[in-house]
């Protein structure tokens, strides 16, 4: 369990992109690299959220669905594009791949500028939304994929689902 | 330009078999080594060996029993064979006569009387 | 020196472990010479290592160890429990006195309770008692030589005419030669010694140093005389010798008179010893590679990292080979299509090498567990019997050694918690011995290993009860038992109270699991009260390539060993299912079948025929129902990865010419659900 140390006044760079209504921004660091679905060979009996694996550069990497995975219920999605990810998996290096809709364009903002979801009256920020921006008038959950995609986060996710959080802070943002 | 002498170095404990072969070829020999008698006979072809130096105890085919080999073959009837032991008994070494070896080198041994044993044997 | 102190110490700690391995065997087995012979020759070698370098406690302990082992060998000691502790705790202190660095522990004592234990009167093995012919402190001396080498003394590799050189080398010498029936000249021809030399030397040479010319010789086929001091004219020995060779017309006396005259005339130069000789050493021109000592078969240690790239290159070529085979068919040119396949032939037997390299029979490490799991049982009084199957199995290096730590927790586990004392076993009506037994074989693309005891079991009330305390779940809450088992994996669990006695405090399960999914593997718990538990550990084969077939179920690829696979054949669906169970006929059998459509939930399709393909493992038989046989594919094997570890069909994928992905099937499992169903 190390503890980077994050330079808050530090413009960074994310990638922000939409599945269904919702936008998402993941930290570029983590990105590997943005594919198109090409050939996806799912696993039969696997979790719910995992949709298959596929082959990337002679890895094998599996494939998330959000959607599921944030217990997210919403009409079919057109998903397409994958984002490839590289997360620390209980210590190790895992290459995992995010399904999404679109990915709208690559966004920079400081870590300060974040704001918890706490603020919202929520119970707890959920481990992995660092928090939501707002930006051109709309905003972006900022996810931490390590937590998203970690194993035994699993837990937590099914509790609370991002459509709560979503329309939390729709609320929120929209003068009352 | 003269040949070098031939040795053939039998002794299963691998840190001794070393040492032995870099004093010997520090003494200009050629050394040929094996790990037991087992794998020592493959030296026993014909080809000129000046000295054997092998161990007693060993497993698979024990210094006994590859000096027995070594006399039976023409060619290595008449060769130098020195057998390295840990044994002060005087019974022991009288067998030597018997077991038709030229010596025994004792075990641990301080080099420099290796090699006067050796050049005894060689020169 | 110090390299070669450093390479003893590293094969003294191999033969120690030789040792152990050794000395269990042999409590089970008293009689085996064999191994009573390796535990002799081990101490033997260490014995004299040990005093080359310096190691002078080892020396005397060893020594020991050499001497009691020696009578067992000769029969006059008989093996006993109480020996085989006693040298299994010598051999934890021959350990700690390789460490140069912490103190060894001092057991001075053990070398004379050993003595005392093993017979009072252990050979001192002092060396005979020699003659020691006074040694002149200077100034020169005139010996008698008297040289009689046996006739077949050429039959020991000796000639006598160097020791006569040398011998006249050492001094002014006047040398009788004494011929028996022909001449030397004609005896050396013919390898025979039949000749006597009488030699008076004037030299400055000790005795000592005279004897020496002598070194290879029987002590009965020389003497070295001092004149005047032996008086030879009295002794015994010389006269018998003077009265052999000479006849009666001269007295021994004035024949030593004459010989010796003339020796000690004149300042001629006397050839000096040089006793203070410096011999260079010649420095060593770098490393000396280390070759382990193993008798058995010459051992190299290769760094992981070779091995690494080395597999990584074989992998490639493999995968390009496919590929390169696959245009070739395309091309439908028969020469080349030759060429191609020779080199297939040879990408196989080259990847077949470099898989064996990494391969290391698990042997290896049940073999160390063999003394701890006795100790331990020993420790905590309780009767342990150890039954392994399968120790050939063999797995990847790098896994093997990252397995270790999680099956001695286990393995702790077992005999800590699980298996009773011997009192309370009898009472619950089993065997006074508990049983440990670990399993080791393979299933699809993975290595299985089952440790099962038949102890208590899990109690799974006490689980229950934790798992509310520890807030995991509610009280009222429905939880099966497999969900129970799983969560004794999480951190911070563990329902003993004597956390420090065998497993440490909360170093549990949750560290296992961990280890395990960080090679790819996962752990399943089972257990039964009072029947006992088995732990499977499922581990991945890592890299390694294992001839396939390739199948086709809907829309997806499978792939089932080659090896696995007996017979396969296509069969009219009626006939499959008509029986509305899950067996069918096969060659006067019935045997299970699993379709893989339904099992994978596939849609049905109105296809009239399936293929069947029949499984045997170890002898177990079941049919697979598919849609089609693809063809052969040399698979690499890719794990599937952590997200995947719970689901039970598949141990792997690879990757296919086209890039497209293929899933390993885990027969064992599914022979599992075959016959369940």
């Amino acid at each position: 369990m190390h503890m980077k140390t994050i330079d808050i006044e530090k413009k960074k760079s994310y990638v922000n992109f939409s599945i269904g209504k919702e936008n998402f921004a993941i930290i570029v660091d983590d990105v590997l690299e943005i594919i198109n679905l090409d050939q996806l060979t799912h696993v039969p009996n696997s979790s719910d959220f995992v949709l298959g694996i596929l082959n990337y550069r002679g890895n094998i990497v599996p494939v998330i669905n959000l959607h599921k995975r944030f217990n997210y219920i919403q009409h079919e999605v057109r998903c397409d594009t994958v984002i490839v990810v590289n997360v620390m998996n209980s210590e190790n290096h895992v290459l995992m791949g995010l399904l999404v809709d679109e990915v709208t364009d690559v966004i920079e903002f400081e870590y300060k500028d974040i704001r918890t979801v706490p603020d919202l009256g929520l119970k707890y920020n959920p481990a992995f939304l660092e928090g939501f921006i707002e930006m051109k008038e709309k905003f972006i959950m900022v996810l931490n994929v390590n937590k998203v995609l970690s194993v035994s986060e699993l837990a937590e996710i099914n509790d609370l689902s991002i459509g709560e959080i979503a329309k939390k802070i729709e609320n929120h943002l929209q003068p009352e | 330009m003269e040949m070098k002498k031939r040795i053939i170095v039998v002794e299963d404990f691998n840190t001794s078999r070393q040492i032995i072969k870099r004093t010997l070829e520090g003494m200009d020999y050629q050394v040929d080594e094996a790990a037991d008698g087992r794998e020592a006979l493959k030296f026993f072809n014909g080809s000129r060996i000046d000295l054997v130096i092998t161990d007693y105890n060993m497993p698979f085919m024990d210094g006994a029993a590859l000096v027995e080999y070594i006399r039976s073959k023409d060619a290595y009837k008449y060769i130098p064979i020195l057998v390295l032991s840990t044994e002060t008994n005087v019974e022991k070494q009288k067998k030597a006569r018997e077991a038709k070896i030229t010596g025994w080198i004792k075990k641990p041994f301080e080099i420099s009387d290796f090699r006067n044993q050796i050049q005894k044997i060689l020169t | 020196m110090d390299e070669f102190i450093e390479s003893f110490i590293n094969e003294a700690r191999e033969l120690l472990f030789q040792l152990e391995s050794d000395l269990l065997l042999l409590e089970n087995q008293p009689q085996d010479n064999e191994v009573t012979n390796s535990i002799f020759r081990i101490m033997h070698n260490l014995k004299g290592a040990a005093q080359m370098y310096g190691f002078d406690d080892m020396q005397y302990l060893t020594h020991e160890f050499e001497s009691i082992f020696d009578r067992i060998r000769t029969g006059e000691l008989k093996v006993s429990h109480d020996l085989i502790d006693d040298t299994l705790k010598g051999k934890d202190i021959l350990l700690s006195m390789l460490d140069k660095d912490s103190p060894a522990e001092k057991d001075e004592d053990l070398v004379g309770q050993l003595k005392s234990k093993y017979s009072g009167l252990i050979d001192n093995e002092t060396a005979g008692i020699e003659e020691k012919i006074s040694d002149k402190p200077s100034g020169r001396a005139i010996y008698c030589i008297l040289f009689s080498p046996e006739k077949e003394i050429f039959e020991r590799g000796l000639n006598p005419d160097r020791a006569i050189e040398e011998a006249m080398a050492s001094g002014k010498a006047k040398i009788m030669m004494h011929e028996k029936k022909t001449s030397w000249e004609k005896q050396k021809t013919k390898k025979i010694c039949q000749t006597t030399w009488e030699i008076y030397l004037y030299s400055a040479f000790t005795a000592t140093q005279i004897e020496e010319i002598f070194l290879f010789y029987d002590k009965e086929e020389y003497r070295v005389f001092q004149i005047p001091e032996d008086e030879l004219d009295q002794n015994l020995e010389y006269l018998d010798f003077f009265r052999n060779n000479y006849g009666k017309g001269i007295s021994a006396a004035d024949h030593v008179k004459e010989c010796i005259s003339g020796l000690a005339d004149g300042a001629e130069e006397i050839p000096v010893l040089n006793a203070g000789k410096e011999v260079d050493e010649r420095q060593s021109q770098g490393k000396l590679s280390h070759v382990s000592g193993s008798t058995k078969e010459f051992i190299i240690n290769v760094s992981s990292q070779k091995l690494d790239e080395l597999m990584n290159l074989v992998s490639e070529l493999v995968i390009s080979g496919a590929s390169l085979n696959a245009h070739a068919t395309r091309l439908n040119d028969s020469r080349l299509s030759t060429l191609i396949e020779n080199i297939d032939k040879l990408t196989k037997k080259f990847r077949k090498n470099a898989l064996d390299l990494r391969l290391i029979p698990v042997r290896t490490l049940l073999n160390k567990f063999n003394r701890q799991i006795r100790d331990l049982s020993k420790e905590l009084n309780k009767e342990v019997v150890l039954l392994v199957e399968g120790e050939e199995t063999e797995i990847d290096k790098t896994v093997l050694k990252a397995i270790e730590s999680p099956l001695m927790h286990i393995i702790r586990n077992s005999i800590g918690h699980g298996i009773e004392p011997p009192e309370e076993r009898i009472q619950k009506g089993k065997t006074r011995e508990g049983t440990l037994k670990i399993a080791a074989f393979y299933s699809g693309a993975n290595v299985i290993i089952q440790i099962h005891d038949d102890g208590c079991g899990i109690n799974l009330e006490k689980v229950k009860q934790r798992a509310i305390e520890k807030g995991y779940i509610s009280p009222d809450q429905q939880i099966t038992d497999q969900e129970l088992l799983k969560l004794i994996m999480e951190p911070g669990f563990t329902t003993s109270e004597n956390i420090n006695l065998v497993s440490g405090r909360g170093v549990g399960m949750d560290v296992v699991r961990k280890e395990l999914n960080a090679i790819g593997g996962s752990l399943q718990i089972d257990t039964e009260k009072d029947l006992g538990t088995s732990m499977t550990m499922k581990l991945p084969t890592t890299l390694s390539i294992i001839d396939t077939l390739m199948l086709e179920v809907n829309d997806l690829h499978v792939l089932v060993p080659l090896l696995e696979i007996e017979y396969c054949y296509k069969e009219i669906r009626e006939n499959i299912y008509e029986r509305n169970s899950n067996m069918l006929q096969y060659k006067n059998n019935l045997v299970p079948f699993v379709s893989l459509r339904r099992k994978f939930k596939c849609p049905l399709n109105n296809h009239k025929e399936e293929m069947v393909i029949i499984i045997n493992k170890y002898d177990k038989k079941y049919a697979l129902i598919v849609d089609d046989i693809i063809g052969e594919h040399q698979a690499v094997i890719k794990p599937l990865g952590g997200l995947f570890v719970n689901q039970p069909y598949f141990s792997g994928a690879s990757i296919l010419v086209d890039g497209n992905l293929a899933l390993i099937l885990d027969t064992n499992y599914l022979f599992n659900q075959s016959v369940l169903n």
